[in-house]
């Protein structure tokens, strides 16, 4: 079943485009829009991934570990990069669709994944993928969106800058491919959730911080 | 002992980037200074990639991996701080500051050295991806040189950095030296070599800070 990928593909994704025409505020549309682009970048991926595979001599544990995090950060931000240089290169609008687009490719990589081993699948690989990989593709995706967001405002800082950022991207992505398929799987759950649930804390907290430093001035 | 080093480096880059990451990550912070930290924080991810590869059985020599890119996008992220955002500031390109540009290169040509004194005990493989890990560091510590010799007449803000620089440019040395270590099989230099590196990696940060809040008063 080597188009199997690509029936899921049609069942999961192709849903979404009456979704799509039907919503009414823009970003709504945006944001559902653009896991669907996350979904078809992970469509493309597979085939990136077994040429890669068929390169490196069927290594399939190197080319994961090491090569494909490169191949699909590099993907996932291209629809990214295009939109931050023909639409708009505001932050917040960069940051929402980017992570929607690595949620929307994880979404798909885990149906097709969940196909590859309906032997093994269990409750905990499912919260392990969904939960790992869902917010490793989030995350990686909206750190190099935040990049993306000086394309037009200060081009010296996005080259290096948005290199910098997609190589962080590239690392954190790579901890967990060599820990989900380790004995040690649970850490692949773990690490993107700590850092999830950092992120998200240290923002609320100088979210809540600020008006109460402004009254105190 | 790998394992071990490793994450010593990881650890005190991690303190780095979590101290940096509460006083300069977020809305309003000079973005200088966030760039720094997401570099220290691209060693800590590079070095935690390693740790993940040793602790489930992967190598991480004679290979490319991603640990790699940890030095590389640091090395990117200080580069582009340098250049991006301070550099216009005190060099507007005038023959008054012919000289310190051309001392500078000596910067770029010490890194170069180095990596030719590895390059003969180097595998393919290492050689492509050193001689990446070797330009990178190359073209930020020319602006660290630069940023350590230019006199700061208008602005007073490299003056401030001046110590940040040291500290960047020996962490690139450093760095350089723990190829060149690696190379010949030191294993007593490496591990020198890797305790001075978590040393310098805990001390990037305070220094930069020491030196924004100097500048910023």
């Amino acid at each position: 079943m080597d188009h199997l990928i690509f029936v899921l593909y049609l069942c999961v994704a192709l849903p979404m485009i009456p979704l799509i025409i039907i919503l009414p505020e823009k970003k709504s549309k945006l944001l559902i829009g653009y896991v669907l682009v996350g979904m078809t970048i992970c469509l493309n991926a597979g085939s990136v991934n077994s040429a890669l595979i068929n390169f490196f001599g069927g290594d399939l544990l190197y080319v994961t570990s090491t090569i494909s995090p490169v191949s699909e950060e590099i993907l996932k931000a291209l629809p990214v990069l295009y939109f931050a240089l023909i639409f708009s290169d505001d932050k917040d609008t960069l940051l929402s669709i980017s992570f929607a687009d690595g949620i929307g490719f994880a979404m798909l990589e885990n149906a097709y994944i969940l196909t590859q081993n309906v032997g093994l699948v269990s409750p905990q690989w499912a919260i392990t993928r969904v939960i790992g990989a869902t917010l490793v593709h989030g995350a990686a995706t909206a750190a190099v969106g935040l990049g993306m967001s000086y394309v037009k405002k200060r081009r010296k800082l996005f080259f290096c800058g948005t290199f910098a950022l997609l190589i962080s991207a590239i690392i954190f992505h790579g901890i967990f491919n060599v820990f989900v398929q380790s004995k040690y799987n649970y850490v692949a759950f773990l690490f993107p959730s700590v850092v999830y649930a950092g992120v998200v804390c240290a923002v609320r907290l100088k979210k809540q911080s600020a008006p109460a430093k402004a009254k105190s001035k | 002992m790998q394992l071990l080093l490793n994450f010593l480096m990881m650890l005190s880059a991690l303190a780095g980037f979590i101290y940096g990451g509460l006083l300069y990550i977020g809305p309003k912070k000079p973005l200088y200074a966030t760039m720094i930290v997401y570099g220290v924080g691209c060693i800590a991810l590079g070095r935690m990639y390693q740790c993940a590869r040793l602790v489930t059985g992967l190598p991480v020599d004679n290979i490319f991996q991603l640990g790699i890119l940890g030095t590389i996008g640091a090395f990117a992220f200080f580069f582009s701080a340098n250049f991006g955002q301070i550099d216009s500031l005190v060099d507007d390109g005038g023959k008054e500051f012919a000289r310190y540009r051309r001392i500078a290169l000596i910067g770029p040509l010490v890194i170069a050295v180095m990596y030719a004194a590895a390059f003969p005990r180097l595998l393919f493989v290492e050689r492509i991806f050193d001689a990446l890990v070797a330009a990178t560091i190359a073209e930020a510590s020319y602006f660290h040189i630069k940023h350590l010799l230019i006199p700061d007449v208008d602005y007073g803000v490299v003056s401030c950095l001046r110590g940040y620089n040291a500290i960047v440019l020996f962490y690139g040395v450093l760095c350089m030296a723990e190829i060149i270590a690696s190379s010949y099989g030191i294993i007593v230099v490496q591990a020198l070599i890797s305790v001075l590196l978590c040393i310098v990696s805990a001390l990037i940060v305070p220094a930069m800070d020491k030196g924004v809040k100097k500048w910023t008063t």
